[in-house]
């Protein structure tokens, strides 16, 4: 019995690695799908083959009565199945899906992550079911699909082949496809609570400034010393703080922990680096794998907290 | 989620379900049902659930009910009642579950398809369409979005293609004759009897139903003439009249034919169909049987259509023993024999003697009834030629038949229908029950003659139907409904209706669908092709050009441009059109006001979609180009 049932999972696993080998061949990962004939399946659903049935009971009625308008019906539902096959088509051709930037979500919480729909009017009833995301269902196809991903562990991933399917207008046919859209996405670790001693309190510049210059295009807001602009608004000046100062010290973080704790200094480092980042200072981070110079802004956190993910 | 919408209309639906299949429900299904629809319509009012424990309860005492029913009742009958138990029931329960929902679209479309068993007038047929469509209605509701209502314009279009499948599919698909024997000896109303008893078409005489039309192709009889055959009654056996077995029939013959007509019979459950005199030649699942009578080769149990050919001649004697057999007179009605003895020593030939019998029965005060005296079962003949002297046609017929016999002349009773009246404007004759009748057939010079004494008794009876013959008192028992008026027209133009709708629709059949495949195999379909080919290849190019212009106007108008200001300095390619005519303007100071009106003209084409500013661009060009040549 056992054995039985472990050959029969064998083989459905088997079948199912070659029919998605198979359709990684006919649908490689993109940017962009549309839904096209190639991508697109249609069989009838169980209600579409007790409708066939009911189609043949009345063929027979007819026949043996030999009731013209019996046939009639017959063939008028004939007529509507073959109707809805296309129908059920048309309801998801040319819908084209695109993957957005890559989002990013912290270990522990669901990641948000969003797939535009074109060509999306006119389509109903849609179904989204994936292996990583809460199952969608909608009546009219909106403009974007907001997909809730499951939980993950930190880490670079890809958004697994998903399946869209529907059932209209009939319910008789199913219309359904199995899409790879190229989207990944980032886990982060999730940020730990900080220590009040870990956190610095926000730096205080002190009222003297080192030097003072006239603001030029592209000067941070907020260096701006708004007591003087307000004295004299047509020359505004910017404080320049000399950069031995201490609390400008570039902030330092080196991953080198292992094992469990590695997982702690990590959820540790990026909350501090998003406490950083919110207070305006630069900082660096040295990963067994990676080092990233001193810096600041967007684009330099999500670097430092991809290096982490990956550690 | 259900939609709302879905239980009211499935709850009306079924209703109108009710209304409609009354004919194949027994009157305390019919009870129980209505109970059950008003019981859910009050559930749903309150919007209250009823415990399924209840329903499926209710639908054990009913499942019970019908068993207890079955050995009475048709087998079909039961299933159907059986269905809209089920179907009524799940009513209950679709609230709770879509998978109910299902069920029960399904089983209402089966429901109301099998609506044509019982009827399948046109009416009906449009009664039961529209039932059709409201269940793809609630089909349509259950896989809907269920904020909308309606079907959207373009779902609508799309299902515009399902008719001409469907009637496509009705035309072409190949039809199978029946699989298997279906019993469905229903009490058909019809003026066939198996036997002819001397009161024996009276129920029916009240009965205005149809029994079968009549289209004549070319000629038409006169209305004295339609005598329909369809049964001949041989024996004798004192009281009813009843046919003979009947030998093989005898090949047609090739004559000179008369008339060309065919026929759409409603179902009467018999194979014996109607005919006009001697027949030559029949279309049709048909054939000719003894005594010059057709018969079909199957029962009669949908509306049938054949078509024959006649000469309005009497129908011919097959042989001998024919005459033989018509001249077995076993049982005494002494008067009447005697009768018959004394006339035929008077006029020894048969014609002789039938107009002397027709003397007699003009001379003697008989009268047309249809409420004659009761008859004793001994010498009935006797009884009414001596006696009563008051009988419709069974009586005349049964007795004329008696008085040839009698005479040594051979002589049947012919069943079948007498006149008709026409419809429309003349398109077709429609025969109704009604016009049942009886008459008589003597042997003539090897010919059957037609005798029928009730034209004598009662002559406007041939001419303007049964009703003009009556009484008035009669004619109120006949309980008439001739409408008059506007209305009368109405229902005459629908009948008209009914009439291409059965020929068409409802005895469209395999014969007929050779034809059509037959007609459409003989077309040129070489030279169809051909020109279907030709025609998208002419669309294509068409297209293609069309597609070429409106691409490329303006691409063509920036290469004409180039070439035509070539001679004042090429354009670089860093360079807008606009900011290389600006230039050209500048460098240029005598052509500058041409120039200058381009550059308008190009972007009030480019830009606003000018079109007719085209022309005007490709002017100034030709002008520009010329005094370039000129200033050279």
């Amino acid at each position: 019995m056992m054995l039985a049932t472990t050959v029969r999972q064998k083989l459905i696993n088997s079948f199912r690695q070659r029919f998605y080998r198979w359709l990684d061949k006919r649908q490689p990962a993109a940017k962009e799908v549309q839904l096209r004939q190639h991508l697109l399946f249609v069989f009838p659903t169980a209600y579409g083959g007790w409708f066939v049935l009911l189609i043949a009971l009345l063929y027979l009625f007819g026949t043996n009565y030999q009731n013209n308008l019996i046939l009639l019906c017959a063939y008028l539902l004939l007529s509507l199945f073959c109707f809805c096959i296309l129908a059920a088509f048309f309801n998801l051709h040319q819908l084209t899906l695109g993957a957005s930037a890559e989002p990013f979500g912290y270990a522990g919480s669901s990641v948000q992550l969003t797939v535009q729909l074109h060509q999306h009017q006119y389509k109903k009833m849609l179904y989204i079911s994936g292996e990583d995301f809460t199952p969608l269902f909608f009546e009219s196809v909106p403009k974007e699909l907001q997909l809730e991903l499951y939980p993950q562990r930190r880490g670079f991933y890809q958004l697994q082949r998903f399946t869209l399917r529907s059932y209209y207008p009939f319910g008789l046919i199913r219309c359904w496809s199995h899409i790879q859209l190229q989207q990944p996405y980032w886990v982060y670790p999730e940020p730990a609570a900080l220590k009040p001693t870990v956190s610095t309190e926000p730096s205080q510049h002190p009222d003297h400034p080192d030097q003072l210059a006239p603001y030029q295009q592209g000067s941070p807001a907020s260096a701006i010393d708004w007591k003087r602009l307000a004295k004299n608004p047509w020359q505004p000046v910017i404080r320049q703080y000399s950069p031995t100062s201490a609390v400008h010290q570039p902030r330092q973080l080196v991953v080198d922990a292992t094992g469990l704790a590695l997982e702690q200094q990590l959820s540790e480092f990026c909350a501090l680096l998003l406490q950083f980042e919110q207070q305006g200072q630069s900082y660096s981070l040295s990963t067994p794998g990676i080092e990233i110079a001193a810096n600041y802004g967007q684009a330099h956190l999500h670097r430092c907290l991809q290096a982490l993910a990956l550690c | 989620m259900l939609n709302p919408l879905f239980v009211h209309i499935a709850l009306l639906l079924q209703l109108l379900l009710l209304a409609l299949l009354q004919d194949g429900l027994s009157w305390w299904s019919s009870l129980v049902l209505i109970c059950i629809l008003l019981f859910k319509y009050a559930t749903v009012r309150a919007e209250k659930t009823v415990r399924m424990m209840t329903v499926n309860a209710l639908a054990v005492l009913l499942c019970l009910l019908l068993l207890s029913q079955l050995w009475q009742q048709d087998m079909q009958d039961s299933m159907l009642q059986l269905l809209f138990f089920s179907a009524a029931l799940r009513l209950f329960s679709i609230a709770s579950d879509l998978r109910h929902a299902k069920k029960l679209v399904w089983v209402q479309y089966f429901l109301i398809s099998t609506g044509f068993m019982l009827n399948q007038s046109l009416w009906f047929a449009g009664a039961v369409f529209l039932l059709f469509f409201c269940n793809l209605y609630l089909h349509y509701l259950l896989f809907a979005p269920v904020q909308r209502r309606q079907f959207q314009w373009s779902e609508f279009r799309l299902l515009l293609w399902v008719m001409p499948l469907c009637i496509a599919l009705f035309v072409l698909f190949p039809r199978l004759p029946p699989l298997w024997q279906t019993d469905r000896q229903h009490q058909a109303q019809t003026g066939l009897a198996d036997e002819l008893s001397l009161g024996g078409l009276e129920r029916l005489v009240q009965n205005g139903s149809l029994a079968f039309r009549v289209e004549f192709e070319g000629e038409k009889p006169p209305q004295q003439d339609l005598y329909w055959r369809a049964k001949v009654f041989e024996r004798f056996n004192g009281q009813d009249w009843l046919p003979a077995l009947l030998p093989a029939s005898q090949p047609l013959s090739q004559q000179q034919i008369l008339y060309h007509y065919t026929l759409v019979v409603e179902p009467h459950f018999q194979r014996s169909l109607f005919s006009l005199g001697q027949v030559h030649q029949l279309q049709g699942q048909v054939r000719p049987i003894a005594a010059g009578l057709i018969e079909s080769y199957q029962q009669i149990s949908r509306r049938f259509s054949y078509g024959l050919s006649s000469d309005g001649a009497a129908v011919a004697q097959q042989n001998n023993e024919e005459a033989i057999r018509n001249l077995i007179l076993r049982h005494s009605n002494p008067e009447a024999s005697a009768l018959a003895v004394q006339l035929k020593q008077q006029h020894p030939t048969a014609s002789a003697y039938a107009k002397a019998l027709y003397q007699y029965f003009q001379n003697n005060q008989f009268s047309y009834s249809l409420r004659p005296p009761v008859l004793n079962t001994q010498a009935q003949i006797d009884q009414f030629l001596f006696e009563h002297k008051v009988g419709f046609c069974g009586h005349y017929a049964s007795s004329a038949a008696y008085l040839f016999r009698a005479a040594g002349i051979p002589a049947r009773v012919v069943g079948g229908y007498q006149g008709g009246s026409w419809q429309g404007t003349g398109d077709y004759l429609q025969v109704l029950q009604k016009d049942a009748h009886a008459w008589v057939e003597y042997l003539d010079q090897g010919r059957w003659q037609r005798f029928d004494a009730t034209a004598i008794v009662a002559p406007l009876r041939l001419t303007q139907g049964l009703s003009d013959a009556l009484s008035l008192s009669e004619r109120q028992f006949l309980d008439q409904f001739f409408q008059q008026g506007m209305l009368g027209d109405w229902l005459q133009q629908l009948e008209w209706l009914d009439y291409y709708w059965s020929v068409w629709v409802l005895s469209f059949d395999q014969s007929e669908q050779r034809f059509i495949w037959q007609s459409l195999q003989s077309l040129p379909w070489i030279w169809i092709g051909v020109a279907l080919l030709a025609f998208l290849l002419l669309a294509l190019a068409v297209y293609l050009v069309l597609q070429h212009k409106t691409e490329n106007k303006n691409q063509s108008l920036r290469h004409l441009m180039l070439k035509r200001l070539k001679h004042y300095g090429p354009k670089a390619d860093y360079q807008t059109m606009e900011s290389y005519l600006q230039r050209l303007i500048l460098s240029h100071p005598q052509q500058s006001e041409q120039l200058h009106q381009l550059l308008l003209a190009y972007q009030s084409f480019e830009f606003a979609e000018q079109h007719e500013q085209l022309q005007q661009c490709r002017k100034l060009l030709r002008q520009l180009s010329k005094n370039k040549l000129k200033g050279d």
